[in-house]
């Protein structure tokens, strides 16, 4: 039951991170892709089928953490209106001193900021709109131990808010709007924190945390992204090479020797929106699937990686296609077959997942059985000096 | 059932503390945002004529680029030529009293159409007006356009850029962005980042060639507009 929502889960998950990536990268190159505005509504679309489906659980889900509170109606409602006034100032604050750069473009607000981001193609982050609905789905797929865990007030949280209003202090000072969209999450986490206690932080901490994503991570391209652009490129056309196909390189271009084909290995298609989206799945697939926190940073630390391995698959068959059937055929691979990026990352995922997660005691010995009866006298022998 | 006393005053206590936290913070961040700004900066905005056989004329600077950067933003660009008609294009802009009236070359180069080929940092040996090395970014950068004539025109280009702040030399755009922001927070002062760019268009098969002479332009142009030396 378990693995079959895992599964559901990382599937909902997948499509929604790899959607606006496919209707961006599109758009660097027909600009007549799908707006990623239509994607948002389809996938919004797609989040409220499902919630009308688990309507029942999710009712559930409301009464149970209104009933922790506990309080009396009068009680109840104060604390209500007091928290009203609290996210109503904590609003007021990112929007009315939340951005301090490019005041004639952006003005003051924060959320205006974040929003103009997440449209303009230059911060490569149309993927932004969709990062909180992913996370509250993974607050509902996490529902079980989230409320199994003991609330109550706690004003320890209070150290943290103040950690975040600094933290937002200095991104307007510093004018780096980025610091202070940090800044706000963690506000966020420290008032589960404040309100309903530690342990219930702990177990928001990763749906909230994942929330970075909304931040435009652009500024990763020259530092990150380029170079792993530029390695893809080295290594696809050394393993083109070695197959017999006399493809070149230069920079980050493709082509072969007598002009009949040649690519751009294009930050639209292996930049930091790639890469993003692929680190997001991978965190997501570690959260969801894995018990234990080695293994979930394990699985999350294995996004980058993974990301190489898959634009070095695509490139590679990229080049071959080309080779075998002109650049057009090429041309069909690069426009038709930019998932199997995803499926070579799914896949090396689960390959990874199974890794961690095998019992090597049971292997080692049924590999034992597997070994003909000498090498099996080899094989539990101890060694001894000559 | 009614909650016990402490119980209570968590209750209201904590989103009391929060909400006056919250309040204090937004009155703070109004008043202490903005810093002092720094009106001298690290390079003049006079591009010399003459650059020993180099002559300069004056290029122009489209409208919508003062209209996207901000008011406060200088510019200052000119082609240099030589005897030989060899060209190299240098151009400064001047940041104002926002962070960013520079942007980042490789956004902006990618958005004008051009395509990044390859980039690391070049650096140049300087002699004036002290010895030190000036470390550039150097782009290779690439675009293809329609002719006319329905035939495909590409270019290639060497596109160098730094940034010079009024006590610092750096050529990557983060590290800018960074030292303005701990100017800001510690020091109380916003300095006026200038952007240095320099385009080449390299012969093919002349690579070297074109290498030695943007070392040659760098050290005798630099230190005519740069007062920043690292």
């Amino acid at each position: 039951m378990i693995r079959r929502r895992a599964f559901l889960a990382v599937g909902m998950v997948f499509l929604g991170a790899a959607a606006p990536l496919f209707a961006a990268g599109d758009a660097a190159h027909t600009k007549e892709a799908l707006p990623n505005r239509t994607v948002a509504v389809v996938v919004a679309a797609a989040f409220a089928a499902a919630a009308w489906r688990f309507r029942s659980q999710i009712l559930a889900f409301l009464k149970e953490a209104v009933a922790i509170a506990n309080f009396s109606d009068r009680i109840r409602r104060a604390s209500f209106w007091l928290s009203l006034l609290l996210f109503g100032s904590i609003a007021l604050l990112f929007h009315q001193a939340g951005n301090s750069t490019w005041a004639t473009k952006f003005g003051a607000s924060l959320f205006k900021w974040l929003w103009m981001a997440w449209n303009d193609p230059i911060y490569d982050s149309s993927h932004g709109p969709l990062v909180p609905v992913i996370s509250l789905g993974l607050l509902w797929w996490n529902r079980k131990a989230i409320l199994a865990c003991p609330t109550a007030p706690d004003g320890r949280g209070l150290a943290v808010a103040v950690l975040a209003l600094v933290f937002h202090w200095m991104g307007m000072r510093g004018q780096i709007p980025r610091a202070s969209v940090l800044a706000l999450i963690l506000l966020l986490w420290s008032l589960v924190w404040c309100f309903q206690g530690l342990p219930r932080a702990r177990a928001m901490a990763f749906p909230i945390a994942f929330l970075v994503f909304i931040i435009p991570m652009n500024f990763l391209e020259t530092l990150v992204a380029f170079p792993m652009r530029l390695m893809v490129t080295i290594v696809s056309t050394k393993i083109g090479q070695t197959l017999g196909i006399a493809v070149m390189r230069d920079g980050t271009r493709i082509f072969d020797p007598t002009g009949a084909y040649q690519y751009d290995v294009a930050p639209a298609c292996s930049g930091i929106r790639s890469l993003t989206a692929i680190v997001m799945l991978s965190l997501i697939y570690g959260y969801v699937t894995q018990r234990g926190a080695w293994k979930k940073a394990i699985l999350c630390l294995s996004g980058l990686p993974l990301a190489v391995a898959g634009n070095i698959v695509r490139i590679t068959s990229i080049i071959v296609a080309a080779q075998c059937f002109g650049q057009e055929a090429g041309n069909i691979v690069h426009e038709w077959f930019g998932f199997l990026i995803f499926l070579v990352v799914v896949l090396l995922l689960v390959g990874v997942s199974r890794l961690i997660n095998a019992d090597y005691a049971v292997l080692r010995r049924r590999w034992k059985t597997f070994l003909p009866r000498d090498a099996r006298a080899t094989a539990t022998k101890p060694l001894s000096a000559p | 059932m009614n909650p016990p006393r402490a119980g209570i005053a968590r209750s209201f206590g904590i989103p009391a503390t929060l909400i006056a936290l919250v309040l204090l913070a937004l009155v703070i961040t109004r008043k202490t945002t903005d810093v002092h700004a720094e009106a001298t900066a690290g390079i003049s905005m006079q591009l010399p004529a003459r650059i020993g056989e180099w002559v300069g004329a004056d290029a122009p600077v489209a409208q919508i680029e003062r209209d996207y950067l901000g008011p406060d933003t200088e510019f200052a660009r000119k082609i240099y030529r030589d005897s030989k008609g060899r060209e190299i294009f240098l151009g400064l802009v001047l940041s104002g009293r926002d962070r960013s009236s520079i942007h980042a070359a490789e956004a902006c180069l990618v958005g004008q159409g051009w395509t990044i080929r390859e980039g690391g940092i070049f650096r140049v040996p300087m002699d004036s007006p002290k010895p030190y090395a000036l470390d550039m970014m150097r782009l290779v950068i690439t675009r293809s356009a329609r002719a006319p004539d329905g035939r495909t025109v590409s270019a290639r280009n060497w596109y160098y850029y730094w940034f010079v702040g009024k006590n610092r030399l750096t050529p990557r755009h983060l590290n800018r962005i960074l030292w303005t922001a701990f100017d800001r927070i510690f020091s109380n002062v916003h300095h006026r980042w200038a952007y240095v760019a320099l385009i080449v268009n390299p012969p093919p098969g002349r690579e070297k060639e074109t290498e030695e002479m943007v070392r040659d332009f760098v050290r005798a142009a630099v230190p005519l507009f740069q007062k920043t030396t690292g």
